[in-house]
């Protein structure tokens, strides 16, 4: 019981995590996986988990990323960097344990904020997608406003892995949502 | 950073990539979550490498179709959760008894029963040892990253060949369904041992006989000039039926001592952090990575912590916890269950060390914050 007194626990530096939640079905493992290959490419250590139901759509969904320029123990989320949040359940459950300097993005036509932040930041990802007939490729969209927003990675990995995709109808549909999401945020 | 080679799979594609790796060419299965991806990459992959995938009507027909596979020849293995483990353990008896080499892939999930399908546990870790009935040893190996999915695979068919006896690949949710950076070698650098052929003419040949390294004879295909009985009632060295009492001992004890004399080759474990610690932890699975992350967050502390994460789990490596507990006042075991591994590490260290379980079953993974609040209200 002396030692008490002494236990200080090292900071997890060299460390981000970010969480991507909203509803089964929008797509977020996949933004999550696209999001670890690229920083794979970037040559980072990256770790992908999911948490879901049993249902193929709806419910509480996310997808978590971990990454560092070292190996990583914990592969999952402790203390979030940066959040997506998609749905009103899924804000609702990450905005009020956000720390520090940790920024929340969300899509405005599906959240209603709590209480204004200047590190929440919200986009009309819904209506944008459905003016631009990208419903289909609303999670890229959503993870290109995420990406230039959050700023903790470079998107050069990530367009060039979309690029590589594009060959197919619907990787030219996500090459351009994603350039549509980044600009959003500009 | 990652060699140039880094792919970012998840655990359960770094699975089958082993598996592919190791030689197999023949699945059976019946998918279940959380280790359904293991099946759809098998039935993508091993047709392109003139492999067999074959989905199964259920779980007892998967265990039965990789045992008579193994016999004709090709090298082996299904994958399941816990309820099909359930379904899986009259044939995995058969394959014991009949010496016949095969790979069986556990993603453990939440139990019992259909449980929580989606969600993580390690409720499978004594059904694994003593599952099927008799007496009978268990060999299996439990990964706690992508990379070791793979590497751990491979390794599985090495010893299931070397030992003619089942082998499991205990995984679970989080280690199977993550995506983590592996680096998968090419063909030519992975080591595997390919099924060996009798050197005795066809007339001499006994299927349950040892040779001189106290290990059984190799097993020819079925359809070979080879003809024998593989039996799993009580048989003898030509493989047909003998109930004499002396025989019948003979046969368990081979049995038995063949996986447990290979206790210290099987053994494979990693150690993290300083030799004399104030707390030493003790685990395996996905549960090591969160006790990894407490040494790690303790690194600059006054108070020590380290880890011994368990890559194979049985044989019980009694030699290795031995040896590490003697170097600490404390051992604690954190485990996805009510306390399984706890009591096995106990039956060694309790004589040693004072041993606690840190027990958490309700579907969530133990975070680093957990865990080390348990060791300074409860150890420290």
């Amino acid at each position: 019981m002396t030692r008490k007194a002494s236990i200080k626990k090292a900071k997890r530096h060299d460390r981000k995590e970010v969480v991507l939640a909203g509803v089964g079905g929008q797509g977020l493992v996949y933004i999550g996986r696209l999001l670890g290959e690229a920083l794979v490419r970037d040559g980072f250590h990256a770790v992908q988990t999911q948490s879901y139901g049993v249902a193929s759509r709806g419910g509480f969904t996310k997808s978590e990323g971990v990454f560092s320029s070292r190996p990583l123990a914990y592969p999952m989320v402790s203390s979030p960097d940066a959040v997506l949040a998609l749905s009103q359940e899924a804000y609702d459950r990450l905005a009020a344990s956000l720390q520090g300097s940790a920024v929340l993005i969300f899509d405005s036509d599906a959240v209603t904020e709590a209480e204004s932040k200047p590190q929440q930041v919200g986009f009309p990802l819904t209506s944008t997608a459905r003016e631009l007939d990208l419903m289909g490729s609303y999670n890229l969209l959503a993870l290109g406003a995420f990406m230039s927003c959050a700023d903790l990675i470079g998107v050069e990995p990530m367009l060039q892995i979309l690029k590589e995709n594009s060959k197919s109808d619907r990787g030219k549909r996500n090459l351009r949502a994603f350039h549509r999401g980044l600009s959003l945020a500009d | 950073m990652p060699a140039n080679n880094t792919e970012f799979l998840q655990g359960n594609e770094a699975i089958l990539e082993g598996a592919i790796a190791a030689g197999a060419r023949f699945f059976a299965g019946y998918p279940i979550t959380p280790s359904s991806e293991i099946a759809e990459r098998a039935s993508q992959k091993l047709p392109a490498v003139g492999g067999v995938f074959l989905q199964m009507e259920d779980e007892l027909a998967s265990m039965a179709a990789i045992v008579g596979a193994s016999l004709a020849g090709l090298k082996s293995f299904t994958a399941t959760s816990g309820p099909g483990v359930s379904l899986m353990q009259e044939n995995l008896g058969v394959a014991i008894m009949a010496e016949v080499p095969c790979v069986l892939i556990d993603v453990q999930r939440s139990g019992p029963g259909t449980g929580l399908a989606t969600k993580p546990a390690q409720g499978d870790t004594m059904q694994v040892r003593w599952g099927s009935h008799g007496d009978h040893s268990a060999v299996v190996l439990a990964p706690s990253s992508v990379q070791e999915c793979f590497d751990l695979t491979v390794r599985a068919f090495n010893i299931a060949e070397k030992l003619r006896h089942p082998v499991f690949v205990l995984a679970d949710e989080v280690v199977g369904h993550m995506r983590e950076d592996v680096v998968i070698p090419d063909a030519s650098e992975v080591h595997t041992l390919d099924r060996r052929q009798p050197e005795v003419d066809p007339e001499d040949f006994r299927p349950y006989a040892y040779g001189d390294d106290d290990l059984p004879v190799p097993l020819p295909a079925f359809g070979s000039p080879y003809i024998y009985h593989a039996n799993s009632s009580m048989h003898d060295e030509t493989g047909f039926p003998n109930a004499d009492p002396d025989n019948a001992e003979t046969v368990i004890r081979r049995l038995h001592d063949k996986v447990e004399c290979a206790v210290e080759e099987i053994t494979d474990y990693s150690y993290v952090g300083s030799a004399e610690p104030d707390v030493l932890l003790i685990a395996y699975g996905c549960t090591a990575r969160t006790a990894e992350q407490v040494v790690l967050d303790y690194a600059d502390s006054k108070v020590s912590v380290s880890l011994l994460q368990l890559r194979s789990l049985w044989p019980f490596p009694v030699h290795i916890i031995s040896r590490y507990a003697s170097g600490t006042d404390t051992v604690v075991v954190p485990e996805l269950n009510l306390g399984q591994m706890v009591r096995e590490v106990e039956r060694v260290t309790g004589s040693i060390c004072t041993t606690r379980g840190y027990n958490k079953s309700n579907g969530q993974p133990i975070s680093p914050d957990e865990l080390a609040s348990f060791i300074e209200e409860e150890i420290l």
